[in-house]
């Protein structure tokens, strides 16, 4: 057996008819996302996209301003880049860490252990405790006087850490944080694992292959589909991130110096704190572009490293 | 605009039909009916009396303190039989869920909020001028200052719904270690006088360790809920009223901030030291003050039932702010919360008859029950249910609570500024840059003077 | 013993060590609560901190449980109600969908998948206001169906999962099924499904976890306390000025423990049962 080959999807040529009678039942298999994707999406994306051109106090009628909102918010106001810089930072270690993290635990979760229910458990509740619970517990451990991970290392002659009054360590906080929640993505994982045939790990032990060749031929292909679900999931949830924050600054604030202020957090300050609705409606078409552009080049690289069992 | 991917554009021409269809509804579904609930309002029918009229009444406190308002919502309608309320406790975001209800036409009839000019500039808000001149409400029995927070463009917009005052609490025990003779009552000591007493006295106050981590804090005079008080101290404010101009970057309100600045390196040597040693903790029974080691805390006259209850062994005592070189005044720092009428009401004359009961009765039974303080003078009379206990004789508790409600008369508003949200932020964010030694403490004024100056404009609508 | 044995030896032992370490790390964060829950307010925040509570008070499990604003039945029923409805929904329709985007060519697929991914890249901030008024128009505020109903309509999140997990089953399978004569419904229910039980196991548990920890969705759309979910009665404890730290994480730890059963429950039905007897042949 050979190292199966990442294919791109193929084509197959259409079949008149049937490829007809296909398209139907696909069209007819989708529809009830494509009308939430109208009527709860497209919609109201829409009706920001025009919002951002206007002065929106969302009580009121809009007023249309032309690009004045892009203008302050890409020139004037000094904010939304450096808002927009936190959470690209963040994303940028985040999202690596929490994908190799995950894969590492899922790995681990996946051999023949004693315990392995409690262990999955463990990677796995800290998803689960309620949003707000969660903020107020990291709140303490993460407390420069009182908190848990300062007083461990003070424990062993370490100095303490800042962590949330500091600019310098803002960020690494709420990166920490992110990767106690990587039980989502290890639970992704763990079934992308499973669904990986016996029969070409058999084939490759036949073939003389050791624990990290099985790994990187075998398991790692076999895996890309997850891996770029949770790459693009995490690429797009990371930029967004707003409740943790939220809860952690207690409202509005973008901790000190604003080097926790994320991009979300301050658009959500524009739309219901200062009633700015419209100039939010900016803001989020900017962060849409540049998630976009993120995704985009995730996808085009896609068909080079992903590897899928359907043709199209 | 580029969207930068092929696929994208096409998706979205795909949509192209649909999208402009879309459009074309938001931008009318999101259009609310133009006539203003003033003129509607004159035209609707006097209420017909076919049995009580129910009115929607969302607020913003969950906890015991929202069973205090359920007590206060019951005793209104024992008194009015007419009327009966549907209450609702909003324990977070009320903000998001009273636009969105106005939004589609569907407000409830009250609520309460932390902002009323903010909401009134938006279109938010029912006018309730007309009200005001029809039952006569005697405007004057409530605080100037909290009034004005909800006076904008000439109108009435809403009432303040409580007083809250904060000011500076000290621990009695750390300052005679110090050296300090504070008395033996609350009030006995009238606190450090000028700015430079506030230096000397907490370079005595703080304590630090062999690593040279604070042990035990001085007071931190920028953590406080606005940063325009200090320009009070040197007679200086953020905006003038009278004017409708932001003066953010006058010479006093610099002077202020450097001496901020100055405080910040004499007292504590960096900016980051004090913010570290500042607790995260969200409850009052488990920060600094009640543990003893912070001496001088910033705290409101809530703070005395709290303090009271989680730490006893703390003997307090309470003073205002100091004077700068060209402070006038001993200030205190008032606030509120507000309670108004959302545009769109179904209910306007028993809603408002609701917030008059509130704003007149209603907030003095929140203040006797020991929950924030009365925006109504004559009502000092009452002592918060608890005080005599805390404070040992009917005669002080009354004194203490006269003294915070008189913090309201050595305040100024601090609410009547239409982006007062957003220019409280701005102040904070050049205080943090001003603090760390980024910008000089005029740079960072004259920056927060034209944001603000830029959002103050965006606050003027069109009629 | 021979260097298979001992390298076999070796390797468990760093797998034990790296499971029990890592497990660690990600179990203290959960120790604390449930020790913040049985300490008396006051005692929260020591310094030290303290992790075995002394005293320890049960008692707040008792008051949380029975505090006024937070009526357990209540708001274990409106929860319940709003999760299991709206995961229905989606168990439903997503695999549908996942189906048709994976293995079915339709003009448009492709795009209509980008656009998928773009639906979740605008925030809800801005488009709360839009989809409220829509349900006003629909005159559906003040009930549970703004948030249930949309389940029955898919989920983008669910559908890309899907559709990820769907693309990994070879189309040999479901051509010769073709070519006997079943229909796509047939395939997708007899072939695909028990192949993806992992990935349907997740989504149930993901969709679950999402409707029950939901705060933001009951909070703009119902209107009276007798339909509030756990998520908005969790604030109960947070009060005004302080936060009542040992009464929430009581409640906290609570609210938790229902999707604690559905995930040992949910592994043990399907994640086990695939490893032991591998896949396809």
């Amino acid at each position: 057996m050979q190292s199966p080959m990442p294919r791109t999807f193929a084509r197959r040529p259409a079949l008149g008819r049937t490829a007809t009678k296909e398209a139907l039942l696909g069209v007819l298999f989708a529809s009830p996302w494509l009308i939430r994707l109208f009527v709860l999406n497209v919609y109201p994306i829409l009706a920001a996209f025009y919002y951002s051109f206007t002065r929106y106090r969302i009580t009121s009628a809009p007023h249309w301003v032309g690009l004045a909102n892009y203008v302050e918010a890409l020139t004037l106001d000094k904010l939304p880049l450096q808002a927009l810089y936190n959470s690209l930072y963040y994303s940028l270690f985040s999202v690596p860490l929490g994908l190799a993290l995950a894969l590492f635990l899922a790995l681990l979760l996946n051999q023949s252990v004693a315990l392995r229910s409690f262990f999955r458990a463990t990677f796995f509740i800290p998803s689960i405790v309620p949003a707000v619970a969660s903020a107020v517990l990291w709140l303490w451990i993460l407390n420069s006087r009182t908190g848990l991970i300062n007083a461990l290392l003070t424990s062993v002659g370490l100095p303490r850490i800042p962590w949330l009054s500091s600019p310098t360590w803002i960020k690494p906080a709420f990166i920490l944080m992110s990767l106690w929640g990587v039980g989502q993505s290890v639970v992704i994982f763990l079934a992308g694992l499973q669904d990986v045939p016996r029969h070409l790990y058999d084939a490759a032990e036949v073939d003389g292959a050791g624990t990290w060749a099985k790994f990187r031929f075998v398991t790692l292909p076999m895996i890309t589909p997850s891996i770029f679900f949770n790459l693009v999931m995490g690429v797009i949830g990371s930029l967004q991130i707003f409740g943790p924050a939220f809860v952690i600054m207690r409202g509005p604030a973008g901790g000190p110096k604003n080097a926790g202020l994320f991009f979300v957090l301050y658009l959500y300050n524009q739309a219901f704190q200062y009633l700015n609705m419209g100039y939010a409606s900016a803001l989020a078409v900017i962060l849409f572009v540049v998630i976009m552009a993120m995704t985009a080049l995730i996808l085009r690289s896609s068909p080079a490293w992903v590897y899928y069992e359907t043709t199209r | 605009m580029s969207t930068g991917n092929r696929l994208t554009r096409r998706s979205v021409l795909k949509a192209g039909g649909v999208a402009v269809v879309g459009a074309t509804l938001a931008a009318c579904g999101s259009t609310p009916t133009p006539a203003p609930a003033a003129s509607s309002e004159s035209t609707a029918p006097p209420a017909a009396s076919t049995g009580p009229t129910t009115i929607t009444y969302w607020h913003l406190w969950s906890g015991r303190y929202a069973d205090i308002q359920q007590k206060l919502v019951d005793t209104f309608m024992k008194e009015h039989a007419d009327i009966k309320v549907d209450v609702l406790p909003v324990p977070s975001a009320i903000r998001e869920k009273i636009l969105t209800a106005v939004a589609a036409g569907q407000p409830p009839d009250v609520a309460t909020d932390g902002d009323c000019q903010t909401m009134a500039t938006a279109g938010a808000l029912t006018d309730i001028t007309p009200f005001v001149e029809k039952r006569g409400t005697d405007l004057k029995a409530i605080y100037p200052i909290l009034l004005e927070g909800t006076r904008w463009n000439g109108k009435q917009w809403g009432f303040p719904a409580n007083a809250g005052v904060e000011a500076w609490y000290y621990n009695k025990d750390a300052l005679s270690k110090a050296g300090v003779d504070t008395g033996s009552g609350p009030l006995d000591w009238a606190g450090p006088e000028t700015w430079a007493d506030w230096i000397e006295l907490n370079k005595k106050l703080i304590k630090l360790d062999n690593s040279g981590a604070i042990v035990e804090s001085a007071a931190l005079p920028w953590a406080v809920r606005g940063i325009d008080v200090w320009f009070w101290t040197n007679g200086g404010k953020a905006f003038d009223a009278a004017s409708g101009k932001v003066t953010i970057n006058s010479p006093e309100n610099v002077e202020a901030l450097a001496w901020l600045v100055d405080y910040c390196k004499q007292v504590f040597g960096s900016v980051d030291k004090a913010n570290e040693f500042q607790s995260a903790a969200g409850s009052a029974a488990d920060g600094p003050f009640c543990t003893g080691t912070q001496a001088i805390v910033y705290g409101g006259n809530w703070d005395i039932s709290t303090y009271h209850d989680w730490c006893a062994s703390v003997k307090f005592g309470f003073f205002r702010f100091p004077k700068g070189p060209k402070g006038t005044d001993r200030y205190a720092y008032g606030a509120s919360d507000w309670i108004y009428m959302p545009r769109g009401a179904k209910h306007p004359e028993q809603a408002y008859t609701y917030i008059e009961w509130y704003v007149m009765k209603g907030a003095t039974l929140w203040n006797k029950a020991g929950v924030d303080l009365t925006p109504i003078i004559k009502d000092k009379g009452l002592i918060p249910d608890g005080h005599v206990e805390i404070f040992g004789s009917e005669e002080l508790a009354q004194k203490v609570n006269n003294w915070w409600l008189e913090g309201l008369e050595h305040s100024l508003s601090t609410y009547n500024f239409p982006a007062y949200g957003f220019m409280e932020n701005e102040l904070f964010r050049v205080r943090d840059l001003a603090l760390a030694g980024d910008v000089t403490p005029s740079a960072a004024l004259d920056d927060a003077q034209a944001s603000v100056e830029r959002e103050l404009e965006k606050t003027k609508l069109p009629a | 013993m021979s260097t298979e044995r001992i390298r076999w030896y070796v390797r468990q032992t760093l797998l034990y060590v790296a499971l029990i370490v890592s497990a660690a790390a990600f179990l203290i964060p959960l120790l604390w609560m449930l020790s913040t829950s049985l300490k008396e307010q006051g005692k929260v925040m020591q310094t030290p901190p303290q992790f075995i509570p002394n005293p320890v008070d049960w008692g707040n499990y008792k008051e949380a449980l029975t505090a006024e604003d937070f009526p357990f039945l209540t708001l274990l029923k409106n929860t319940m109600t709003y999760t299991v409805f709206e995961t229905l929904g989606i168990m439903i329709v997503c695999p549908l969908v996942a189906y048709s985007f994976s293995r079915l060519r339709w003009p448009g697929r492709d795009a209509f998948f980008v656009a998928t991914l773009a639906s979740m890249m605008i925030p809800g901030t801005v488009t709360m206001v839009p989809v409220f008024i829509f349900f006003k128009w629909l005159n559906w505020i003040g009930t549970m169906l703004p948030l249930i109903v949309p389940g029955y309509f898919g989920s983008a999140f669910m559908i890309f999962l899907l559709r990820q997990f769907f693309g990994s089953i070879p189309m040999e399978l479901t051509e010769s099924a073709l070519l006997d004569g079943a229909s796509h419904l047939r395939i997708l229910w007899s072939l695909i499904v028990p192949l993806a039980k992992p990935a349907l196991a997740a989504v149930a548990l993901f969709e679950f976890l999402y409707c029950w920890n939901d705060f933001m969705g009951p909070l703009i759309y119902l209107q009276s306390r007798s339909l509030f979910t756990f998520s908005i009665g969790l604030y109960a404890f947070r009060e005004r000025w302080e936060i009542r730290y040992d009464l929430m994480m009581a409640a906290a730890t609570v609210v938790t423990l229902p999707i604690l059963v559905l995930f040992f429950f949910a592994q043990r039905t399907f994640i086990e049962g695939i490893t032991l007897t591998g896949m396809k042949g």
